[in-house]
């Protein structure tokens, strides 16, 4: 594999990581680290706030896991494009090399 | 939110401890996902598409190291909570061994039954010792009662500011955390405000207390202790400028005349300033404790609520009419205190009624054909009703506003433009509240009420056809108690009876919903309560 074949590997790889960190983010239970507090404070003012926390992470961690998830699709597909723009080019060099063969 | 004493019982520190090992091991788990994301930026990728991945990637991994930091201080205030509560319900056995050990009893409530059939003769020196037990109990139980609420006050700012960390910046922010957030609503504030530690509120009050006093979404308590600082202070300016009045006339005998208006005035808002610290000051059994929520002289405004709005199960917002300001705020604050006492008759659980001179009121007959006093007040009223919903604790409460004379045009124009977050609206004694029809003011169905008596003058004003060509004597529009109009219409007495040239109307029924037996104050009681009409 030459050098740009090894970069874009390597953003492909990344790609994979950010897509399985994303995925490994949706599934920390912080949100039910929180909600924890509620049932052993009945009737106060910290149970209700504690719900409202446990609320909040849980949507700031699925935006956050998402984001993730879509940063490595992203990569991937940057890698896919260029892969084939590199195969193009390869294809496009082959073509001119074999037009200067005929006039050698 | 009060703590009840059966509730502390089942308070469990160990659980406490345990959310904040497990927050902990949470956020661990995220800092090494945040790790695997901080990988080398591919070697040799250059470019505008590269500039963009790293970014976003130096973006998310911020996000995760933010999510972390944010959750130190929640970590140290549930360890220290845990420690505390733990120590409570150590205390808090040790009350109930005693008490039991004396043939006592802790109740739920945190009362101690002390007749239990077992104790000592009475007279004797055992009955003694037993009263100084007795007493000792009930302290300690007041002790351990008001630590919970201190712990979870605090436990439950440290919550708030997890929840909303944007609004409290730490140390290294550029906004001080005692700084509310920018153009913040009524709920916002309240956010806000109950995620500040007690030590910060007692700050705010102590350093801004106008500002405190003055802004929906505080809770009622603490806009209550501020705003009772500020009318010492404006009381004592006011005291001040009469003084120097004084001695200006003193000096010069000439300018008595040419002061007297001004003299005149502040006497009179230092009248209503003083009968406002009376009211604050009157804890009677007869009467509930008062709450100033808004005091401003210099604009002879003034919010006095007669029960505590943010606990109450019946929430009732009274806006006097024309005349209403501070020279005359004893007798609507009377009128609120006996609307709650009406409400208390109608088996209402927990009333709070309060008295709203928020707004600049016409101040007679001229000025009150105008609407534009109505107009400059809606937002202000508005705001306020949305403070008390932001404020409430527990179940949201039944809300009614309730306006007499010029009052009702008020909450008409405020319903009608502002949509006021209230159950009921009342119209009492009305000249027109800006709309023809209750469909217009923005509430369900059924959720209008109206009354006039029947030798009321203000029906003067709702002739309804043009007395003088091209005048139009009707200018807030028909009498809400109209057949036309759609309200629920509820009786009244008929007042005083006035003479035959003015068609039997007075003065003086406008002014008689309030007196004791009229069927308007029973039938405001049960408004305010949620029961039907008569």
């Amino acid at each position: 594999m030459d050098g740009y074949g090894v970069i874009v590997e390597e953003i492909r790889s990344c790609g994979r990581t950010a897509v399985t960190t994303g995925e490994d983010t949706l599934g920390v239970d912080l949100p039910g680290a929180a909600g924890g507090i509620e049932p052993a404070l009945p009737g106060s003012a910290s149970a209700v706030a504690a719900r409202g926390l446990s609320s909040m992470w849980d949507s700031r961690l699925r935006f956050l896991g998402d984001d993730v998830v879509r940063l490595g699709t992203d990569l991937g597909a940057a890698a896919d494009r260029y892969a084939r723009d590199d195969a193009a080019a390869r294809a496009g060099l082959g073509a001119v090399a074999s037009r200067y063969r005929r006039f050698e | 939110m009060n703590i009840a004493w059966s509730e502390l019982r089942r308070w469990d520190a160990d659980a406490v401890e345990d959310a904040a090992r497990r927050v902990k091991v949470r956020v661990d788990e995220l800092g090494h996902l945040a790790d695997t994301l901080n990988w080398q930026h591919p070697t040799g990728w250059h470019g505008e598409a590269s500039d963009g991945a790293r970014a976003e990637r130096v973006r998310l991994v911020g996000k995760f190291d933010e999510l972390g930091h944010e959750t130190d201080p929640l970590k140290r205030a549930l360890w220290t909570a845990a420690d505390a509560i733990e120590a409570l319900r150590r205390d808090q056995v040790e009350a109930e061994y005693l008490a039991l050990h004396h043939d006592m009893f802790i109740t739920d409530t945190g009362d101690l039954l002390t007749e239990t059939g077992h104790g000592p003769m009475p007279g004797s020196p055992e009955a003694g010792d037993r009263h100084r037990i007795s007493e000792g109990l009930r302290d300690e139980v007041d002790r351990i009662l008001t630590q919970a609420q201190i712990v979870d006050d605090e436990l439950a700012a440290a919550l708030r500011r997890a929840t909303f960390p944007a609004r409290y910046p730490d140390a290294h922010g550029n906004q001080s955390r005692l700084n509310p957030p920018p153009g913040g609503t009524p709920a916002e504030i309240n956010d806000w405000w109950l995620g500040l530690s007690q030590e910060e509120r007692t700050e705010l009050i102590e350093t801004r207390a106008a500002w405190v006093g003055s802004t929906d979404g505080i809770p009622a308590a603490d806009r209550d202790t501020a705003n009772r600082q500020v009318l010492a202070e404006q009381r004592a300016d006011l005291a001040a400028q009469l003084d120097t009045l004084k001695a200006r006339v003193r000096t010069n005998p000439m300018e008595a005349v040419e002061l007297r208006d001004q003299m005149s005035a502040l006497e009179g808002k230092l009248r209503g300033l003083d009968d406002i610290g009376n009211r604050l000051d009157n804890t009677g059994p007869t009467k509930l404790d008062a709450y100033l929520l808004g005091i401003d002289s210099a604009r002879g405004q003034a919010i006095i609520a007669m029960g505590n709005p943010d606990t109450a199960t019946n929430v009732a917002t009274f806006v006097p009419g024309t005349g209403s300001g501070l020279e005359s705020i004893s007798g609507d604050m009377s009128r609120a205190d006996r609307m709650a006492q009406a409400a208390d008759n109608a088996d209402s659980p927990s009333t709070s009624v309060i008295t709203w001179v928020g707004y600049a009121a016409p101040q007679d007959l001229a000025e009150a054909a105008d609407a534009n006093y109505a107009e400059d007040a809606k937002h202000d009223l508005d705001q306020f009703q949305d403070g008390l919903r932001a404020a409430h604790e527990g179940a949201p409460s039944h809300n009614t506003v309730i306006g007499h004379s010029y009052g009702s045009t008020v909450i008409g124009h405020t319903a009608a433009t502002e949509g006021l977050d209230v159950d009921d609206v009342v119209f009492v004694g009305s000249p027109g509240v800006g709309v023809d029809n209750a469909a217009d003011l923005n509430m369900p169905a059924g959720h209008v009420h109206a009354t006039v008596a029947e030798h009321d003058m203000i029906r003067a004003s709702n002739i309804g056809f043009e007395v003088v060509p091209g005048i139009d004597t009707d200018v807030h529009g028909p009498d809400p108690t109209g057949s036309d109009f759609g309200a629920n219409v509820f009786e009244s007495d008929p007042g005083t009876e006035g003479p035959d040239y003015q068609g039997g109307l007075s003065s003086e029924a406008h002014s008689q919903y309030w007196d004791h037996g009229n069927r308007a104050l029973e039938n405001m009681g049960l408004i305010i309560a949620g029961v039907p009409t008569t």
